[in-house]
């Protein structure tokens, strides 16, 4: 391909200048990008993708003239097999909606294993941009004594050559100069001559398919679908296969027909030019001393002890999250429960206001921040052990448990982090570069029993199961119901992976590149992006959500409910203690003032009880007086039957037929409902809807003996061993978890989340009603 | 001088035992896993050594001029290696 990409529209000069950073995996490149663009980062989504578009800001010079550069996933070759890995070449292109057309590509090459990395610049050099190139982690092959003659590369390739220490932040500035002159000069690299019959063959193709498609196809184009034996390209490019493959055929035949073999031509061409161009230029190392890696890898891929190692290593990783973020997640809980306090005196006026903030937004904030511990730990372990070059060897050593079902082994660490979150969890899975494993491994997680089930499970079988079977009856069943999730995930996945993911299964070829010691400016910094986007990109969602269902179990909220229920109280407890209503209300309410206040309304009205209400009504009953315990108890009557009338009441009243199959009463089912945007809220509505008040924990005694006396109409108990275990399994594998979804939304797209939600809203109902219906039909 | 023949065997990659060494040949279709490897610089015909296996007996990690990668044996069916005896 001598000649140039056939578009001639670069962008216009009146914009920022783009830039675009390619170069294979483990060269640095992120954190070479890292060191350019500094806290001007962000993260965004290619349309329609799942892989993530990373962009930040250059400054060029001081006067505020800044370039965008963009960080393109790393690559051996333009080649796309798997379906995302298109969009380097049509970035590079100018293709991608919502993505300029580069200006200039900085090649990021590991000096180390120079002609394995310039493979991919050849092909980059075609399309005809201009380009620089950095020689990164040169400190590594100055140590191992691979002397390279910078500028004779330079000199025979026609574009800057740049030496970096992108870990250490060496050569970054004549990198920036670099840069800076090459958006001015445009020096473009010498590209390969190819052998006549296969630049033909490239060409007739180029101009057979021209036309066939919905916009002209470019040579760079033509080139890879001649090239690749498999290639998602074609898909994307929406030729149809008949034709296309008719054309490229003839295209190969006629490589064929000059002597050459298409599947290899490719490498059969670049290697020799990459080895002529290096000749001289580079010190081969002598034959390398056993490496210090690979003794490292003797130890951690060892048959024994590579996975007892992996065990710990995965345990302390599981145990940080589960339990190390514990305290700071209190923590954050208890600022927040002070700041509602206190915002919440502003608010006394005005019961709606003060409920919104306090109950919505404050608590709103609080539900997505409380999060951020889990999500720092874990991503502070991950990307510690992938600084370091762990995490193939991990993917490795796990693969064979994961292939069959259509992950691989990188899955195991999304996989096991969602046993304590599956938020951050979930975000991890973006280091799976397969668009089909990342997306099963996704919609899996979830179903990994989270840390916010086991209040549920502690609840239910402290109540129902312990007391019936014993303790260690009682310990085995926690233990099992951690194992129901993922014993339905190695289905679900299998399902997922033959039926509903259709796509090319991608190759496991994964590099063990040699272990280096991790920045810890580079951890820190991901992790704090990560931090940053799950807040703003995810915390959006939750919070809305928040809101919406804090709206639900608010409103309607008619003052009739509180003075009737007050009424209800006050009257119960006259009858039980046989006593007037008016020596009854003196009795909760405490205050001699206010019980003369009643009696003199009283005295005016014969009928005692209405006589009450209007008092009630008059406002004074409740707020002025005592906050003794009848006092209390009143409060929650009233917040009980609030929430019985209230939207989320109704919807529970109105749904409980359907939960009617797994034993669910309508409280059980305006708990389930309650707990869809997160799983631990059942344990406070069921504490309201018993009339016990929302600050019960999973172990109050009277949330249990309140449940165990619960009854149905007929009068027969609701809860037993059957129901109890009906209820945790739907628990197990329902998806109630706002912010999970929130979180798969942002890493996939909203049709997936929805899925995400209703097959395993479906699967748990199943589950629960299955459960309910053996257990009965056994154990009745 | 006793002329020595070299034995040559070629042994398809997922039946190579750890530790031995060869040239790379390619006996099936140019499929994506090869396509892979010789994006990243493994070429039919070069050095390749096996330097492991998974404890659960896949992958397998090959060695090669200047870097390490790592293959499900199931998905190098088109590969051997020619050993060197």
């Amino acid at each position: 391909m001598t000649q140039l990409a056939t578009q001639t529209g670069t962008s216009p000069t009146t914009h920022a200048p783009q830039i675009a950073l390619v170069g294979n995996p483990n060269t640095g490149k992120s954190a070479l990008f890292n060191r350019l663009t500094g806290s001007r980062q962000r993260v965004g989504n290619y349309p329609g993708l799942t892989i993530e578009k990373k962009v930040g800001a250059l400054r060029l010079d001081e006067q505020g003239n800044n370039a965008n550069v963009v960080d393109l996933p790393g690559l051996y070759s333009l080649a796309a097999i798997s379906p995302d890995e298109w969009v380097v070449l049509e970035v590079l292109l100018g293709h991608v909606p919502g993505t300029l057309r580069p200006d200039l590509v900085v090649c990021v090459l590991d000096a180390t294993n120079l002609r394995r990395n310039l493979f991919l610049a050849t092909q980059v050099a075609e399309v005809g941009l201009p380009m620089v190139l950095a020689l990164n982690m040169w400190d590594e092959a100055e140590e191992k004594k691979l002397r390279v003659d910078v500028e004779a590369l330079s000199a025979r390739l026609g574009v800057p050559v740049v030496p970096t220490v992108a870990s250490k932040g060496r050569g970054v500035d004549e990198l920036k100069a670099a840069i800076t002159d090459a958006l001015a000069r445009k020096p473009k690299m010498q590209c390969i001559a190819w052998p006549k019959p296969v630049d033909d063959a490239v060409h007739t193709l180029h101009k057979a398919l021209d036309g066939q498609t919905s916009r002209n196809i470019d040579v760079t184009e033509a080139q890879r679908l001649l090239f690749d034996t498999e290639s998602s390209l074609a898909d994307e490019l929406g030729i149809a296969v008949g034709e296309r493959m008719k054309h490229v055929e003839t295209a190969r035949e006629a490589i064929r027909h000059g002597g050459y073999d298409p599947a290899h031509v490719e490498t059969a061409v670049r290697y020799p030019w990459i080895d002529n161009l290096l000749a001289g230029l580079t010190e081969p190392p002598g034959e390398p001393k056993r490496a210090r890696s690979e003794s490292i890898d003797d130890l951690l891929t060892h048959r024994v002890f590579g996975l007892v190692i992996f065990m710990a290593v995965m345990y302390v990783i599981f145990q940080s999250i589960y339990t190390l973020a514990g305290p700071f997640m209190d923590g954050i809980e208890n600022v927040f429960g002070w700041i509602g306090d206190h915002v919440g005196v502003w608010f006394e006026n005005s019961p709606i206001l003060h409920s919104l903030i306090v109950d919505g937004v404050i608590a709103g904030v609080g539900g997505v921040l409380v999060f951020l511990p889990q999500i720092v730990i874990l991503f502070f372990f991950i990307s510690l052990l992938e600084d370091v070059g762990y995490m193939p060897r991990a993917a490795f050593l796990m693969d064979r448990l994961f292939g069959w079902c259509g992950l691989s082994g990188k899955s195991f660490v999304p996989m096991l982090s969602s046993f304590a979150c599956a938020i951050p969890g979930i975000m991890s899975a973006r280091t799976l570069a397969e668009p089909k494993a990342r997306l099963t491994t996704i919609l899996v997680c979830p179903l990994m029993s989270c840390s916010a089930r086991l209040p549920v499970y502690v609840l239910l079988i402290g109540a129902f199961i312990e007391p019936v079977y014993g303790a260690t009856v009682a310990g085995i069943t926690l233990f099992a119901m951690h194992f129901v999730g993922l014993a339905i995930a190695i289905p679900v996945a299998f399902i997922m992976n033959r039926l509903v993911l259709r796509g090319r299964r991608t190759p496991f070829v994964l590099e063990m590149p040699p272990y280096r010691v991790p920045t810890m400016r580079d951890v820190t910094w991901r992790v704090y992006g990560r931090a940053k986007e799950f807040v703003i990109r995810a915390g959006t969602i939750i919070f809305a959500l928040s809101i919406l269902i804090w709206a639900m179990s608010y409103f309607p909220r008619p003052a009739e409910v509180e003075v009737t229920a007050t009424a209800r109280v006050v009257g119960e407890v006259a009858a039980d203690r046989g006593v007037t209503e008016v020596a009854a209300t003196k009795a909760i309410f405490g205050d001699e003032e206010a019980a003369k206040a009643l009696e003199s309304h009283v005295a005016a009205a014969p009928d005692t009880l209405a006589a009450v209400k209007e008092a009630v009504r008059d406002g004074r009953a409740l707020e002025a007086f005592g906050s003794g315990s009848l006092a209390a108890h009143v409060e929650q009557v009233v917040e009980a039957a609030y929430l019985e009338q209230s939207i989320m009441g109704r919807l529970g009243q109105a749904v409980q037929p359907v939960f009617a199959p797994a034993g669910f009463d309508w409280k059980i089912t305006v708990g389930v409902l309650s707990s869809f945007p997160a799983r631990e809220v059942i344990i406070s509505t069921l504490g309201i809807v018993y009339s016990l008040g929302a600050d019960v924990d999973e172990e109050d005694a009277g949330l249990r003996e309140a449940m165990e006396s619960s009854t149905w109409a007929d009068g027969t108990p609701v809860f037993n061993p059957t129901v109890a275990i009906a209820i945790m399994v739907f628990f197990a594998l329902c998806s109630q978890c706002a912010a999970t979804l929130a979180v798969i939304a942002k890493e996939t797209n909203w049709k997936w989340a929805v899925f995400s939600f209703v097959y395993m809203t479906v699967l748990a109902w199943v589950g629960a009603v299955a459960v309910y219906q053996v257990g009965t039909a056994f154990f009745a | 001088m006793p002329a020595t023949i070299e034995e040559v065997t070629t042994v398809p990659i997922g039946k190579v035992r750890v530790g031995h060494a060869g040239k790379l040949v390619v006996s099936g279709a140019c499929d994506c896993t090869l396509q892979r490897l010789m994006a990243m610089g493994l070429l039919p015909g070069a050095e390749v050594k096996v330097i492991r296996v998974a404890p659960l007996g896949d992958p397998i990690v090959l060695q090669t001029r200047g870097f390490q990668v790592s293959l499900r044996k199931a998905e190098a069916q088109g590969l051997a290696i020619e050993l060197s005896a």
